[in-house]
């Protein structure tokens, strides 16, 4: 996948890089809810696959340092994930 | 170690990769594939070049359809604004958030939302010409209807004061405000 190859330069720790794609997929998302799956979808286009426990410390990691916002959609019952403003202000140069 | 020739299918205009990505999914094999490329007036491609076409090209286009998704739904959005007809803020905000899941999630082309989305306001139109031109006759046949009676009872006032010529107009104005109705409802 081209982004990651463009997001990898700068990130040696695994996890930093993986949180850097997250918000690189969600950057163009604006102030659209994107789902769990989906996200984990879009990761796993290109190897190294990520898991879903990878996957869901990864966004709790960005929630807690308020870089994420979630919701829960009542009908899938999937999380839904978007950037927080200063998620949106870190997710620039990506 | 020699990189592998760039895949000459990658490097085809857009609207070609997207058809020839359409006859790969639909199931088109190698054979099938470069038949339909032969009469696109396009070189035909190995087996690998189509695999890795196939590979590469979904993958690029799933990264475009979430990188385009919010676009596409404030475009739907804004299509439906313009209709005529007030619609809730909170709908539309329901309505792009159910565009962009749809689009970003795969499960539809953007462009085939935009045309559903179109033909839905259409119909919408459409269905409220036709209550305001029912309601317009409706006005009309009251207003006829008012008009007739108000002329008969100035008639009626006219008359004199005889019970049985009075009898006789109200049996004949009964009569003709009946076949008014009769009328309407033929019409």
């Amino acid at each position: 996948m081209k982004p990651t190859a463009e997001t990898e330069a700068p990130y040696t720790d695994p996890e930093a890089l993986l949180q850097a794609r997250i918000l690189k997929i969600l950057k163009p998302c604006l102030s659209y809810w994107l789902d769990e799956q989906t996200l984990y979808l879009t990761l796993n286009l290109s190897r190294p696959a990520v898991t879903r426990a990878r996957l869901d410390d990864a966004l709790r990691a960005l929630r807690d340092k308020a870089y994420l916002d979630f919701r829960v959609d009542p009908l899938s019952r999937l999380t839904e994930w978007r950037l927080t403003p200063s998620g949106h202000a870190l997710a620039q140069p990506l | 170690m020699n990189e592998p020739p760039p895949n000459p299918l990658l490097a085809l205009p857009q609207e070609q990769k997207e058809t020839i990505f359409i006859w790969l999914r639909e199931g088109s094999d190698h054979d099938a594939i470069n038949l339909r490329l032969r009469d696109a007036g396009l070189p035909s491609a190995s087996e690998r070049e189509i695999n890795s076409f196939f590979t590469e090209y979904a993958r690029e286009r799933w990264t475009r359809r979430i990188d385009r998704a919010a676009e596409e739904a404030d475009a739907l959005i804004a299509l439906v604004r313009r209709s005529p007809g007030q619609i809730p803020e909170a709908v539309l905000a329901a309505l792009g958030q159910e565009a962009f899941r749809q689009i970003a999630g795969g499960k539809v082309e953007s462009a085939d939302l935009a045309r559903y989305t179109s033909l839905f306001l259409r119909a919408r139109e459409q269905d409220r010409a036709e209550r305001a031109l029912h309601l317009q006759n409706e006005k009309l046949r009251l207003a006829r209807r008012n008009a007739t009676e108000k002329a008969l009872d100035s008639f009626a006032r006219e008359l004199p004061q005889n019970p049985a010529a009075l009898e006789a107009f109200q049996n004949l104005k009964n009569q003709l405000l009946d076949q008014t109705e009769h009328l309407e409802e033929v019409a």
